[in-house]
């Protein structure tokens, strides 16, 4: 895979924001929706360090909300997949169905 | 309901600005779902969340600059860091040379309490191996175990994959070639032979055939050992040694790193049948047991409780028994005193040179206030400034670190050439004392950099670029610095004056010009102990006066004779009161070493007799009068220039009085007490039928150490169990000593050199901070027309006073400190009237030379300059 090709994790995160919409689409809502899918209990140290590396890649841009008041008065920064981040999971699909061809025997003997 | 302060802070601080508010939106809302299924779980969860958080954030913040992410960041600071440390010589070789001192402290400590704590047998499977202590309740005292409690451990201790005995002894060796040697005897059950890693050099190990009763005895001996005093490997198997008495056939050779259990020469086999409960075994026997694999010594414990429980209650006269299991090299409370000690020293040692080298650091970031404003003004933060400084003396503890653990290393190889050591500790240090002094390092450089930066830029520092702007903040050198430095001096004095004390006694102690014969051999025993138990040797031991005539028959013998004390040993002085003659009153009693010797004792020293006589035979007799010989130095201390003979004195000690002895002759200084003058009065009394720990003097023709085999033989045919310890020259007698008034001093005179150092490193940072805070001042006083003298007054005050108060309390200390170094050594004497003085003089140069750098800079400020640079 090439050095820009999307990561397990980063694939996950994008995957999350793509489902949640960017009206939804936040640190603590993108954890649940993770646990809720996959069962992995991830931590949101990882969540933002990795929306920081999507960001810089320029496949997501943040921006900030409103003030919430049970979030004591703070912002949320909600995060919307840009053009290239589509390109990115669609190229990621592509590469795993490609992968994944052939295998269907194999997996079912497991 | 706000999350908590510590987590909030915590991605406060560690967050980047852009991602501050949301990072803490989400830590407030996650809080609060949370806090509904408990407030104080919810508590450590969310600081749990903001530690992660913020670790991840601070090291995203380091590697998204790229490349080499720290070094990125503070290459800038690291390369101003080593200029710095350039243009600043002295600073930075003070600040490196006194974290050295402390890193090396610091290794030193750490090896010595991994050693002590952490030491584990150095072969496979050697940390399962333990010993199965015995002891009655209540009072914690030893107790004897039936074969019956044996059999019960031996069976129902099921955590034990092994359960044997061991010993450990000096023995007599008597070799194939007749010669007789002082062994060192592991015994063993030869069932656990099994357990110990080790190849032969040559014949077999111990089988479990050796370990039945009434099996022939039968040993391992170390191949240097059978080298040098039996044969080859080869030809040493089926050898005959008697050991203790016992002949034994060698049925087997190991090699040289083979020392398990206790570093010995010969490996011998214990009778197996104690554990079996058919004997009891010697009363020196230890329990031995190895872990079974996966068994926990806890595991173990509840059995052997289980195990002591089941036996007949009250089986013992005091109470009932208790079994426990230690580490085979577990040192016990007194390892685990020792390494409380090391750490505790190591870190207050720690502390005193951080804050010592914090005050540099201080004086000199005070200096370049201008400096850190400049910076501030251009962007940078608080924090950045902080950390360039703690970059700076981080440098500095690095290269303090490498020197200070080579050093060490130096010192912990000497640890580790101790005749006494186990042959498990190691002084090298490992992993956990690479990582504690890593740590230590790092905190040492925290104290150091942190503090006094923090304190630099505590405040206004954009007023220093103002026209007439002053210093930035108060900064000042604080109270516990001044006390610091006031107790550093006052410590340094007493050890220095120790060391110079120790040393005069040293030099008194190894230059003595004793006129003594060359040709004696000595030798430290026991007599009249009666060794139980050990088969095949006689009831009876020889009594000295046997020994005295069995080694005088000797062709070759001169003279024999046996005291408590040789020449150099100096015994501790009793209270001796002479008896007064006419009508004048009774005199004080004052100390004066008392030896017992034989009737052979001054002819084997060839004493030449200076008036009287020495002992005969009817004054060693139970019924003799009590009769003394004196040495020259009590003659002119308790009876002047009067004659000696025919007065009498005796022992008044607080808890009764001993007889009075009439002096029957005066013999020279024989060396009673070399080094110490005021212990050199002694006096020889007859010896003692009930002494029993005595040296041996034999004067011989010809070389001394040619005549030990024939000693040895002579002895053992009387009494196999009879051990002589080292034999040594007259010469050669208390080198111990010689060997502990070396390192005493040389510690003395390291630890108060150091702490000298530390001193007057704190005393030039005093003076370099006042220097500095007062230029303006002082160019102000010169250019008004203050004199000379009136600015260094007013400079030198604080210091002046400190050295003072310092050096009056080290000098009262040091003299009231005399009494306890001479309750430690005795000998060590007050030394000369000069010492002390020497060291006040040394301190007052000392603390001259740390104020000149910053006197010279103070007088050399012009008014102009100085009004300028503000």
């Amino acid at each position: 895979m090439g050095k820009d090709s999307l990561g397990e994790f980063e694939l996950l995160v994008l995957l999350a924001c793509m489902r949640l919409g960017e009206a939804d689409a936040y640190a603590v809502s993108i954890v649940d929706e993770i646990f809720a899918r996959t069962g992995r209990d991830i931590h949101r140290a990882a969540v933002y360090v990795t929306l920081q590396r999507l960001e810089k890649k320029g496949l997501i841009s943040t921006r900030l909300g409103a003030p919430v008041a049970e979030r004591g008065g703070k912002a949320r920064r909600h995060v919307r997949v840009e053009a290239a981040g589509t390109e990115a999971v669609r190229l990621s699909r592509q590469a795993l169905r490609n992968m994944w061809t052939g295998l269907g025997t194999q997996l079912e003997d497991r | 309901m706000n999350a908590p302060r510590l987590a909030r802070l915590l991605l406060r601080t560690c967050t980047p600005a852009d991602l501050r508010e949301d990072t803490l939106g989400d830590l407030e809302e996650t809080y609060r779902r949370r806090v509904k299924a408990g407030a104080v779980r919810a508590w450590f969860v969310t600081v749990g969340d903001a530690l992660l958080i913020a670790a991840a954030m601070c090291w995203r913040r380091l590697t998204s600059l790229g490349g080499s992410g720290l070094m990125t960041l503070h290459a800038l600071d690291l390369r101003l860091a080593a200029r710095l440390m350039y243009r600043q010589p002295l600073l930075t070789l003070t600040a490196t040379i006194a974290l050295t001192v402390g890193i090396a402290i610091a290794t030193v400590g750490f090896a010595m309490m991994e050693a002590l704590l952490f030491s584990r047998l150095p072969f496979e499977g050697g940390e399962r191996f333990l010993f199965v202590h015995a002891s009655q309740e209540p009072g914690g005292g030893p107790a004897m175990l039936s074969p019956d409690d044996y059999l019960a451990v031996a069976t129902q201790a099921t955590a034990l994959e092994h359960i044997g005995g061991l010993t450990g002894s000096r023995e007599n060796a008597v070799l194939p070639s007749g010669e007789v040697a002082v062994v060192t005897v592991a015994g063993m059950t030869p069932s656990t032979w099994q357990f110990v890693p080790h190849r032969l050099r040559a014949g077999r190990p111990f089988a479990a055939s050796d370990g039945v009763s009434g099996a022939g005895p039968v040993a391992l001996v170390r191949e240097g050992f059978a080298r040098a005093h039996i044969a080859e490997p080869d030809e040493s198997v089926a050898s005959m040694v008697s050991i203790g008495g016992v002949r034994h056939e060698v049925i087997g050779v190991l090699p040289d790193d083979v020392k398990f259990p206790n570093s010995p020469d010969f490996w011998v086999g214990v009778d197996e049948g104690f554990l079996a409960g058919r004997s009891r075994p010697d009363s020196d026997v230890r329990l031995l047991g190895i872990l079974a694999p996966g068994a926990s010594l806890d595991a173990l414990e509840a059995q052997l409780e289980v195990i002591a429980s089941s036996r007949e209650p009250g089986r013992t006269d005091e109470g009932a028994l208790r079994l426990v299991a230690t580490g085979f090299t577990d040192m016990g409370p007194m390892g685990r005193d020792l390494s409380i000690v090391s750490v505790v020293v190591v870190v207050l040692v720690l502390l005193v040179i951080a804050a010592n080298v914090g005050n540099l650091i201080l004086a000199r970031s005070f200096a370049r206030t201008r400096e850190f404003a400049l910076r501030a003004a251009l962007g940078a933060s608080r924090g950045r400034l902080v950390t360039q400084v703690f970059l700076e003396v981080l440098l500095m503890a690095a290269v303090a670190t490498a020197v200070g653990t080579v050093s060490a290393q130096a010192a912990l190889r000497l640890f580790n050439t101790m005749d006494e050591l186990p042959f498990w500790v190691n002084f090298a240090g490992g992993s956990r004392t690479t990582l504690l002094v890593m740590i230590s390092a790092v905190a040492a450089a925290a104290v150091a950099g942190i503090s006094p930066a923090l304190r630099a830029t505590r405040t206004g520092l954009t007023g220093c670029l103002e026209p007439g702007g002053g210093r930035a903040g108060d900064v000042s050198f604080g109270r516990i610095a001044g006390v610091m430095v006031i107790t550093q001096i006052a410590v340094s004095i007493v050890m220095i004056h120790g060391a110079l004390v120790v040393a005069q006694g040293f030099q008194k102690f190894t230059g003595a010009s004793l006129d003594l014969p060359r040709n004696v051999l000595t030798s430290y025993l026991n007599v009249n102990v009666v060794r139980a138990g050990a088969p095949g040797v006689r009831a009876e031991p020889v009594t000295a006066a046997e020994l005295e005539r069995l080694i005088a028959g000797l062709p070759g013998v001169e003279a024999i004779g046996i005291g408590t004390a040789l020449p150099r040993h100096s015994p501790r002085g009793v209270p001796v009161q002479a008896e007064p003659t006419g009508d004048s009153l009774p005199a004080a009693a004052r100390p004066a070493p008392e030896v017992e010797v034989s009737q052979g004792y001054f002819d084997a020293l060839e004493t030449r007799v200076l008036s009287g006589r020495v002992f005969g035979p009817s004054d060693l007799l139970d019924q003799a009068l009590p009769v003394a010989v004196i040495n020259e130095p009590f003659a002119r201390k308790f009876f002047g220039s009067a004659s000696p003979l025919g007065r009498r004195f005796r022992v008044s000690a607080p808890d009764g009085e001993g007889p009075w002895r009439e002096v029957i002759g005066v013999v020279p200084d024989l060396g009673m007490s070399v080094g110490d003058e005021t212990l050199a009065a002694g006096y020889y009394v007859p010896l003692s039928a009930q002494t029993n720990a005595a040296y041996l003097a034999v004067r011989t023709a010809g070389d001394p150490m040619t005549f030990v085999s024939a000693i040895r033989q002579v002895v053992l045919d009387r009494d196999p169990a009879f051990v002589f310890n080292r034999f040594e020259r007259l010469e050669a007698v208390a080198h111990e000593d010689r060997d502990f008034f070396k390192w005493f001093s040389m510690a003395l005179i390291g630890i108060g050199g150091v702490t000298l150092a530390l001193a007057l490193a704190g005393v030039y940072a005093m003076m370099s901070l006042i220097v500095t805070r007062r230029t303006r001042e002082i160019g102000v006083r010169m250019a008004l027309g203050a004199s000379t003298f009136g600015v260094l007054r007013t400079i030198l005050g604080r210091a002046a006073v400190q050295v003072a108060i310092g050096g009056f309390a080290g000098a009262v200390l040091a003299l009231l400190s005399l009494n306890l170094r001479s309750a430690l050594v005795s000998r060590m004497g007050a030394g000369a009237a000069w010492t002390l003085p020497t060291v006040l003089f040394l301190l007052v140069c000392a603390g001259l030379a740390a104020t000149w750098l910053p006197l010279r800079r103070a007088l050399s400020v012009q008014a102009a300059d100085a009004l300028r640079a503000d």
